[in-house]
């Protein structure tokens, strides 16, 4: 569509078509187009449009198009764009073209606070596009300084309101403004409101956005004072961001790119796999030690992947549920634990059970395969159980022990569990063939 | 954030504690609370919050709660609540007890009510809210400011305001800050804005999800096919939404189901055995039928030290292809770019590759294990490394492979793709990884 227009050089018809298009539509125009055909379009547009197409990019195209420029004009639209926007695009900028950027913006831009925060910190994301008002003003004071201010800011529905010295008190609503009879003071109007503080995790902020379903969550610093909010647009995007990443790691990838060649994508994916040849060396060493049991009765090569997929999953299920609790920031973790225990013990017999009895009918048909099919099942029954009960253990612990020692849970769990896990469900499983099969 | 509540103060005193305590919280603690505590709460908080609180809670929670207030209240409280939350109360309960709760109801919120819950489950109408505002194209400014102003009720989403024609048509949006500022001598006309984002009612959730989020609005209208607003979807609505199929998705992958922290170890058992029993049962007829091998077991008993290995590898590119399948049809989706042919060529491409690779690798590693500890049954450690590298190959591209495709073919027929991370397919995949390997094995050995 706008490769067309851009070919034809009607300037006024591709000025009409950007004016009237979303900036989230032209954006995604944007990068289907080549070189010249961009240099085109920033001719076209104003100074506010290209901000807010840069806005609208992902944070690393977005980058790309802003070092395009010369520096008086990168400071002309980044103080244009909102300021956590810009922040994020800074950040993926390389350190020199950065440095040059922040030093010519001004002292006190909002970008340089913001950039002060760590990535997953509250702070990070704030905008401070919203309406302050005293509450010493009168109402219609507060009304006139809402209406000149409507322009300039996201929502007008929730206004803050804070003192001389900026500490915040609460919000007032729009309604309960303009419905309200001068003279009065804001003070009257004022409702409790939730509140964040800037070095909160971000998780958290976005969660209590979501509990308390509001629109808005203003942020202040150590010493109350109001110093941004954080919208639920903004909330949600981080969301997705970080859901995906969760996700992510649960299936041991690394982070997707789209527009990495397949050849770099394999490359990057290797690392998990190749982690498997390491942790082979362990679980052969310790099948090795059990030859002769294996040598006498073979049959019990065919349950070994029962017994290691069963504490696989049930690991996966517990490794996920205590990820989630540590990502969440929630309390009671240790009580978490206990039950995922007790879940593991009760699983454990109703599986361990079912094994016994299904091993013990499956050898009765093949009698040729085991001298004493009672025996093989017990094995297997009790083996089942005894690793689905150490499996939550193993899979609670070794998070735990990462997490304490600052390194990430949900990139490095996997391995180690996998590793602990199998190597001891094998002693288990073929440790209690020895005792109970009275092989020598 | 919940804080603890000192019952013993008197009735002032406790309202005045709940005062500041927001009514999320208050849901949380309410049903930990005695029952003669639950009473006080219920009397001492305004209705407004109760409103808030009621909706937060589950719905036995509510059903209990709706038996300690009185006619009176109960009517107040139905009427304050917002129709997208008490339909969803009404779906949540038994069909018997639906009569009782619409009998509380004033007819015009029944029919909206009763409208609502026609609405299929996956429909943009069906997370819709009915508490909005419209003001007609020929209002005065001051006339339609007056009107949202005064004639809104609190639960009204007034930040958007829909211009509509004499034949209650859409025409346009006003922002309700561009209302506030409007000079009085001009129109609505000249302040809407006429391109604005919409869904229509028998579009779906994810269509409403996708325009929220990608036009950063804060609700968007839903309009029939005559272009009536016949609701909004909100932004916070959507959140929910986004929330609940992003976590029910990781649940999947982890073998979980309807998780939350606070489920007791009976509950969690019970919602796991199903998936892990399955798991079992078949893990056990794989081995039934793996037990044909039992010869070529006994006489190579290597082949055990390396099963592991095989599984595991075979199981892991699977999960990695199934993972980024699943989100590239839930993100590829959103963005309106779903492209399912490049995807699978690339995905094809990379499951090939890396399972050329570790084969080899594989192959390097059993040979080296073997010639430093070796084995009864394989004295030959070069051949052993041959019959791995074969399996592994061929075990994790066709892993890939279902990674791939199984997704992609529920997607395609109206299921979730994320149901493809079961046991079923885990079990499958040992299936054939290990026939291959103990038929090569077969092969090469006897």
């Amino acid at each position: 569509m706008l490769k067309e227009l851009l070919k034809n050089h009607d300037e006024k018809v591709i000025k009409a078509f950007i004016e009237d298009i979303h900036a989230h539509d032209l954006a995604d125009l944007f990068v289907d187009l080549t070189e010249e055909e961009k240099e085109q379009v920033y001719h076209l547009l104003s100074n506010e449009q290209l901000a807010e197409l840069v806005s609208y990019l992902e944070v690393d195209d977005a980058a790309d198009v802003l070092v395009d420029f010369d520096i008086h004009k990168q400071v002309e639209l980044v103080e244009m764009m909102e300021p956590d926007d810009a922040a994020d695009i800074i950040l993926e900028m390389e350190p020199k073209e950065q440095e040059e950027l922040l030093e010519k913006l001004g002292e006190d831009s909002e970008v340089k606070e913001l950039i002060q925060y760590e990535d997953d910190e509250t702070g990070s994301a704030m905008t401070n596009l919203y309406v302050v008002v005293s509450p010493h003003m009168d109402v219609k004071q507060a009304t006139k300084k809402v209406i000149q201010e409507a322009d300039e800011v996201e929502s007008i529905n929730t206004i803050f309101v804070a003192d001389e010295n900026n500490i915040y008190l609460g919000a007032i609503s729009l309604k309960d403004l303009l419905k309200a009879k001068t003279p009065l003071d804001v003070e009257a109007l004022i409702e409790d409101y939730p509140v964040s503080i800037d070095t909160d995790p971000i998780s958290k902020t976005i969660q209590a956005i979501r509990n308390y379903a509001i629109y808005e969550m203003p942020v202040i610093n150590e010493h109350r004072e109001l110093i941004g909010m954080i919208t639920l647009d903004d909330a949600l995007d981080i969301y997705q961001e970080e859901a995906q990443e969760d996700f992510e790691k649960l299936a041991a990838l690394p982070e997707t790119e789209e527009d990495m060649s397949p050849l770099r994508t394999a490359i990057h994916r290797l690392p998990w796999l190749l982690v498997l040849l390491v942790i082979s060396i362990p679980i052969a060493l310790v099948t090795r030690q059990f030859e002769h049991v294996l040598v006498a009765v073979a049959i019990l090569i065919v349950f070994q992947p029962l017994i290691l997929d069963s504490a696989g999953n049930v690991a996966t299920q517990t490794l996920a549920v205590t990820l989630q609790m540590l990502s969440t920031h929630e309390k009671g973790l240790f009580k978490n634990a206990l039950r995922e225990l007790l879940t593991g013990v009760i699983n454990g017999l109703v599986i361990g059970l079912i094994a016994f009895i299904m091993t013990n009918i499956f050898a009765l048909i093949n009698p040729s395969l085991a001298s004493n099919p009672l025996l093989i099942g017990l094995v297997v029954g009790l083996s089942l159980w005894l690793t689905v009960i150490i499996s939550p253990i193993i899979a609670f612990i070794i998070p735990m022990t990462l997490h304490v020692i600052k390194l990430d849970p949900a990139v490095a769990s996997g391995p180690f569990i996998t590793t602990i896990i199998d190597v001891s469900a094998l002693f288990i499983y073929f440790g209690l063939a020895k005792l109970m099969l009275g092989v020598v | 954030m919940t804080k603890k509540i000192n019952f013993r103060h008197s009735d002032t005193q406790l309202k005045k504690a709940l005062k500041p305590i927001f009514a999320y919280d208050i849901a949380l603690l309410y049903p930990t609370c005695s029952e003669e505590d639950k009473k006080r709460i219920l009397a001492l908080i305004g209705l407004d919050k109760l409103t808030d609180m009621f909706v937060e809670l589950n719905v036995d929670d509510q059903l209990d709660l709706l038996n300690c207030i009185d006619e009176t209240k109960k009517r107040s409280l139905f009427r304050n609540m917002e129709s997208d939350d008490l339909k969803e109360f009404i779906e949540d309960i038994e069909a018997s007890e639906r009569d009782v709760i619409f009998s509380y109801l004033s007819k015009i919120k029944a029919k909206t009510i009763s409208l609502l819950l026609t609405y299929e489950e996956d429909m943009a109408a069906s997370i819709m809210s009915t508490d909005f505002i419209t003001v007609s194209i020929d209002q005065s400014i001051k006339a339609a400011t007056d009107h949202v102003i005064r004639d809104s009720k609190e639960q009204d989403y007034i930040d958007t305001i829909f211009v509509v024609d004499l034949e209650n048509r859409i025409v346009g949006i006003v922002d309700l800050k561009d209302l506030i500022k409007a000079r009085s001598n001009s129109s609505l006309t000249n302040i809407m804005k006429d391109d604005f984002q919409f869904v229509y009612d028998h579009e779906t959730i994810e269509k409403a999800i996708q325009t929220v989020v990608d036009y950063d609005r804060n609700a968007i209208p839903v309009l029939d096919d005559d272009d009536h607003v016949i609701g909004i979807v909100t932004a916070d609505d959507i959140f929910d939404e986004i929330i609940e199929a992003t976590e029910s998705d990781y649940q999947k992958m982890a073998l979980l189901q309807d998780h939350e922290s606070s489920s007791s170890a009976w509950i969690r058992s019970k919602q796991r055995l199903p998936w892990l029993m399955i798991a079992v049962v078949l893990n056990i007829l794989i081995a039934s039928f793996l037990s044909i091998f039992e010869a070529t077991l006994a006489e190579v008993t290597a082949i055990v030290l390396f099963q592991p290995l095989i599984l595991g590898m075979a199981g892991n590119i699977g999960t990695q292809a199934l993972a980024v399948t699943i989100l590239g049809i839930h993100k590829n989706e959103l963005d309106g770019k779903y492209m399912p042919k490049e995807h699978i060529v690339k995905e094809l491409f990379i499951g090939f590759l890396n399972s050329l690779i570790l084969a080899i690798a594989a192959f390097g590693f059993v040979t080296g294990f073997l010639s430093l500890f070796p084995t009864s049954g394989t004295e030959l450690p070069f051949q052993m490394g041959l019959v791995v590298l074969i399996a592994v190959f061929s075990s994790m591209f066709i892993s890939a492979l279902m990674g791939v495709f199984v997704p992609m073919i529920l997607h395609k027929n109206n299921q979730n793709p994320a149901a493809a991370s079961g046991p079923i397919m885990t079990t499958l995949n040992d299936l054939v990884a290990l026939v291959i390997y103990f038929g090569v094995a077969t092969l090469a050995f006897l």
